[in-house]
Order: C-alpha cells, then sequence, then structure tokens
C-alpha cells in the first residue's frame, strides 16, 4: 500500500466468523498486539468496534495469565 | 448450574509429583462442592511471558466444569492461601474452544499436551504480521 493509499480495511474476527475471541489463544492475539506488546489500534488493524473491546479484553486476560507480556522489549 | 473454565498456573519449580497432586486437589474441591468436571486440559510446562514471584515457568491447566454460582469463591480461598498456585482467572458462561468441545463430544475428559510450546518469538510475530499484510 502506497503512501495515503486507500485500503478497504476489514475486520478480522467478522471475516473468519470468529464469534468468541479467546485469551488462550496466545497465536491469534498476537497478531493484534505490535513487537512491544501494545495492542494494535483499530485505524490499523480494521477491526469492527464490537470485535476491538473484545479483543481488548481478551489481550488484557492474557496478560494477566502471563501468556502475553505487559511491556515488552523490542529485541530480546 | 453453570459453566466455568478456571484456568491456573502452578509453580512449575516444585516437584512433578507435587504439581500432580494440586491439580488432583483442585479437581477434589470441585467435584466436592457438587461441581461436575467437564474437561481438563492440561497445558503443561510454560514459559511466563513474564516473572511473577520471580518464576520464569509455570504449570498451566485449564478446567472445564460446571457448577453453581457459589462456588468459584471456595476455590478462589484455597488459590489465595495456596502458595504454589501463581494466577488463576475464572470465567462464566464462555463457550469452549472449538477443539475441546469435539474431544468433549467424542467423550474424552482429559488432554494432556506434551509442554506447551515456547512463546513465539518476537521475531515470529512479525512474520505473521508480514503474512498478514501480503
Amino acid at each position: 500500500m502506497g503512501p495515503r493509499g486507500k485500503r478497504k480495511k476489514s475486520c478480522f474476527f467478522t471475516e473468519n466468523n470468529i464469534e468468541y475471541i479467546d485469551y488462550k489463544d496466545e497465536k491469534l492475539l498476537r497478531r493484534f498486539t505490535t513487537e512491544r506488546g501494545k495492542i494494535v489500534p483499530r485505524r490499523i488493524s480494521g477491526t469492527c468496534a464490537r470485535n476491538q473491546r473484545a479483543l481488548a479484553t481478551a489481550i488484557k486476560r492474557a496478560r494477566y495469565m502471563a501468556l502475553l507480556p505487559f511491556v515488552a522489549d523490542s529485541m530480546k | 448450574m453453570r459453566q466455568y473454565e478456571t484456568m491456573v498456573i502452578v509453580d512449575a519449580m516444585i516437584a512433578e509429583e507435587a504439581i500432580e497432586n494440586e491439580l488432583k486437589k483442585l479437581e477434589a474441591k470441585i467435584v466436592g462442592n457438587g461441581g461436575q468436571m467437564v474437561f481438563k486440559d492440561i497445558w503443561g510446562k510454560r514459559k511466563l511471558a513474564y516473572e511473577i514471584r520471580r518464576k520464569s515457568h509455570g504449570f498451566y491447566a485449564v478446567f472445564y466444569y460446571k457448577a453453581e454460582r457459589n462456588m468459584t469463591s471456595l476455590i478462589e480461598k484455597d488459590f489465595r492461601i495456596n502458595e504454589n498456585i501463581l494466577r488463576w482467572i475464572t470465567l462464566a458462561n464462555v463457550p469452549m474452544p472449538a477443539e475441546i468441545a469435539q474431544a468433549v463430544e467424542s467423550g474424552s475428559t482429559e488432554l494432556r499436551r506434551s509442554n506447551a510450546e515456547e512463546i513465539t518469538s518476537a521475531a515470529d510475530a512479525m512474520a505473521i504480521e508480514k503474512e498478514e499484510e501480503a
């Protein structure tokens, strides 16, 4: 995608018919966190509002259970 | 009765029998208080994303069970005073992962994973992102 290039973003969860975002699914959640462990904003990932909320909850649960880092050093 | 799932992280530094013992104690607590065990998903030893009480590894297990509303507080009381339990989380009425639901359907009650894979490194995460973009 070029600079300012527009690309229709679509919600990953809607497209893949994922109704419940599981905090145990670490691989899935990792797609939506940056290298540093931050939650990727909607404007980047294109996730719809409803799923973004559910995603944030799932990521936070995963963090609490030490499946995902709260903060990660960018290079380990 | 509601369906619950409880994930616990047991200290992985203690002896294996001690870990098994903790899991048995938990199961006994659930069943002893009128709960019905649905499925045990034993993840095994896994690296923690960050240290908890100076521990770098934990033994993960997820229990799916049916129980009355007031039961979880009983189990959690135990967790709180048990030093071998590093973390726990209990959720009510959430769907089981498809994989587990299938296993239950086919009549099995327990899954033991050979030690859960190590956490995907940052490099892997980036590779996934790239793949997404392509």
